[in-house]
């Protein structure tokens, strides 16, 4: 449910006060944790303000086109609150907070795969709305359903490796830094997830044309 | 690191079609980001710390044996206050918790399994929170309560002028602002309600509506049997009990003129066709205006074995429910029982069956307190105290030691009441050895 859909018709002066996306650009994450972490009266705010975009569009990729992911945005701001004792690099808050969201993603996913088992239609597919994002080509919406659908058999963590990587375009350093292993190891799952996907792709007549397209 | 470092077989594929999910990344709204931000400042900014672990020595035990003196000293860890979560649509204003009209309900999860919900268009806020429980003021509409029983349990719903004291229950309260009229419904345990005309606070238990009128200082307490019992039939289709019910009585008490009783407000006596034997007003009008012990004394004056042969199946049911709130246990369960034996299949006598388990509950007696729940829950499966009737066998099968039944009746639980009332108990039972 998100939050933001029972706005319509409300006054949003009166009910909330509007913060931009982007936080304060002055304020490197270190302080802000270090503010959270004190507990200073708009610190969580800030964070925020400067992260939730992220967050946000990671959990959409990772999760897809038909699901509302307010409240898994939510959640994860509220672990990384309850966890932020843990990090003991201020600095690397942001690789942080990605590992927290990629949780928050598999756990989204676990419980979809679960409600799949109970809610599996004739032809054992569950049937899922159109995606929500604005795509003009009807082309363009049928092949990203069907890439989600080929991501649905990758498996959470295989998924998330591929959305992470290419997706988001996180550097190989980084995407280390989340998953927790080396980079030779993330080098082979990045490696991985590529061939599985693209090999399920190229069987598909309309992603097909993706796969063996030059960049 | 640059990122062609990285580049594997099939990253031009994968890059390809990586382009595919960034068309959903869309944008979001100043609004929306600002909502986002209330609603995890409302969820986050009122949580309370956990209090870091301190070792407080409490108590030094001496143990003497023949040999020699022991002291022991017991560390205790001081409880932590209680956290809790916001899920669903939210607005704040003022430190209220809003809930649009047209969004489902706002639920708030505590960290030790309480669940209250906020019902669309209904206006509420927790103002103050302890290890024990917390304050939560309903400003308006539909608030619906899920109190998990512990030890030193303290919670408290305020309404207007009006608090209810609970311990570990479950229940539905609506507050009208316009109407100043306050309607509960306790579906389990019992709470103890203050307010005008109630200084010395009103007990109502489980089965049992309270509706108040702050402005005139009138109270009339009512059984939640027959209104519900008649919904029960015949197509036992799911019950106002669902969360996608809390509308209806929102509705009601938002409704211009909601001071009036409705007609679910009716007591028993009302839905049946036999006249009543006696002359008004009426048993089920004395139990609604609170005159228990007039309806017992009615009852006696008439002669008790002729009442419960001869009454009428509203007669029944307000003297049963009377002398049940003037905890005359014997004469209630004649009652109880002559409801079902005279009137059996009858939407009373099937709800008389969950009353009959929960007297047998508190009495300890354990074997017919699972009979008379097996007997609603056989008659009854959706019924409206379906979801206490198995939670309460379950508890009734801890008790006994049947671990092998307790298990499986806790599964069944989960599986249809994953958010009762009985739902962190039935998780311990299935986690435990």
């Amino acid at each position: 449910m998100s939050s933001s859909s029972g706005l319509a018709g409300r006054p949003p002066s009166r009910v909330m006060r509007v913060v931009t996306p982007g936080g304060d650009p002055g304020e490197d994450d270190a302080a802000l944790v270090e503010a959270v972490r004190a507990r200073l009266p708009r610190a969580a705010g800030r964070l925020w303000d400067r992260h939730s975009t992220m967050v946000r569009r990671i959990l959409r990729r990772i999760l897809g086109p038909s699901v509302d992911v307010e409240d898994a945005v939510q959640d994860a701001f509220l672990r990384l609150f309850r966890d932020l004792d843990s990090l003991r690099d201020p600095t690397a808050l942001r690789s942080f907070l990605i590992g927290i969201t990629l949780h928050v993603a598999k756990s989204e996913l676990r419980r979809r795969r679960a409600k799949r088992w109970l809610l599996l239609s004739d032809d054992g597919v569950l049937v899922e709305p159109e995606p929500q994002a604005d795509i003009q080509h009807l082309e363009q919406r049928a092949a990203l359903v069907r890439l989600y659908r080929i991501l649905d058999k990758l498996g959470a963590e295989r998924r998330s490796v591929f959305v992470l990587r290419y997706v988001e375009g996180l550097e190989l350093a980084d995407l280390s830094a989340v998953l927790g292993c080396s980079l030779a190891t993330t080098k082979r799952r990045v490696a991985d997830a590529a061939k599985r996907v693209c090999l399920l792709a190229q069987n598909d007549p309309l992603l097909a044309p993706y796969v063996s397209r030059q960049s | 690191m640059s990122r062609n470092e990285g580049l594997v077989e099939h990253d031009a594929g994968a890059e390809n079609l990586a382009a595919l999910p960034r068309a959903l990344d869309g944008s979001v709204s100043d609004a929306e980001h600002a909502a986002g931000r209330e609603r995890l400042m409302v969820s986050f900014g009122t949580r309370t710390r956990t209090t870091p672990w301190r070792l407080v020595a409490l108590a030094a035990a001496l143990v003497v044996s023949v040999a020699a003196g022991v002291a022991v000293f017991l560390v205790q860890r001081p409880a932590p206050e209680l956290e809790y979560r916001v899920t669903g649509p939210v607005v704040t204003d003022g430190g209220w918790l809003g809930v649009p009209a047209d969004r489902g309900a706002l639920s708030l999860r505590f960290s030790e399994g309480t669940e209250i919900d906020l019902g669309p268009g209904s206006k509420g806020k927790v103002e103050s929170v302890t290890a024990d429980g917390a304050r939560v003021v309903l400003g308006t509409g539909l608030l619906r309560a899920r109190v998990v029983h512990r030890p030193r349990t303290h919670w408290a719903v305020m309404a207007g002028p009006y608090s209810i004291e609970v311990t570990g229950t479950a229940f539905d309260v609506g507050w009208s602002t316009s109407g100043e009229r306050l309607e509960l419904c306790l579906h389990d345990g019992s709470v103890i309600v203050r307010g005008p005309s109630l200084r010395d606070g009103l007990r109502v238990a489980a089965g049992q509506r309270l509706v108040a009128h702050a402005r005139t200082g009138g109270a009339e307490l009512s059984s939640l049997f027959a209104p519900e019992a008649a919904a029960e039939t015949p197509s036992e289709s799911p019950r106002a009990v669902e969360p996608s019910n809390t509308t209806e009585p929102l509705n009601d008490v938002e409704a211009p003129g909601a001071a009036e009783p409705s007609s679910a407000e009716r007591e028993p006596g009302d839905s049946v066709e036999t006249p009543p034997a006696h002359p008004s007003p009426s048993w089920s009008e004395m139990l609604a205006s609170g005159n228990f012990r007039g309806v017992i004394e009615s009852a006696e004056s008439r002669g008790v074995g002729n009442a419960l042969n001869r009454g009428s199946l509203a007669d029944l049911v307000a003297l049963a429910d009377a002398a049940r709130y003037a905890h005359e246990k014997a004469l209630a369960k004649r009652g109880l029982l002559a409801e079902r034996t005279r009137f059996p299949g009858s939407a009373e006598a099937r709800g008389a069956a969950f009353v009959l388990g929960r007297m047998a509950d508190d009495a300890g007696l354990s074997a017919e307190a699972l009979h008379w729940y097996d007997e609603y829950l056989s008659e009854s499966p959706r019924g409206s105290f379906a979801a206490e009737a198995l939670g309460r066998k379950l508890v009734a099968l801890v008790r006994a030691g049947d671990t092998g039944s307790a298990r499986s009746i806790a599964g069944t639980y989960l599986e249809r009441f994953p958010r009762g009332a009985h739902a962190a108990y039935a998780r311990e039972v299935l986690s435990g050895p």
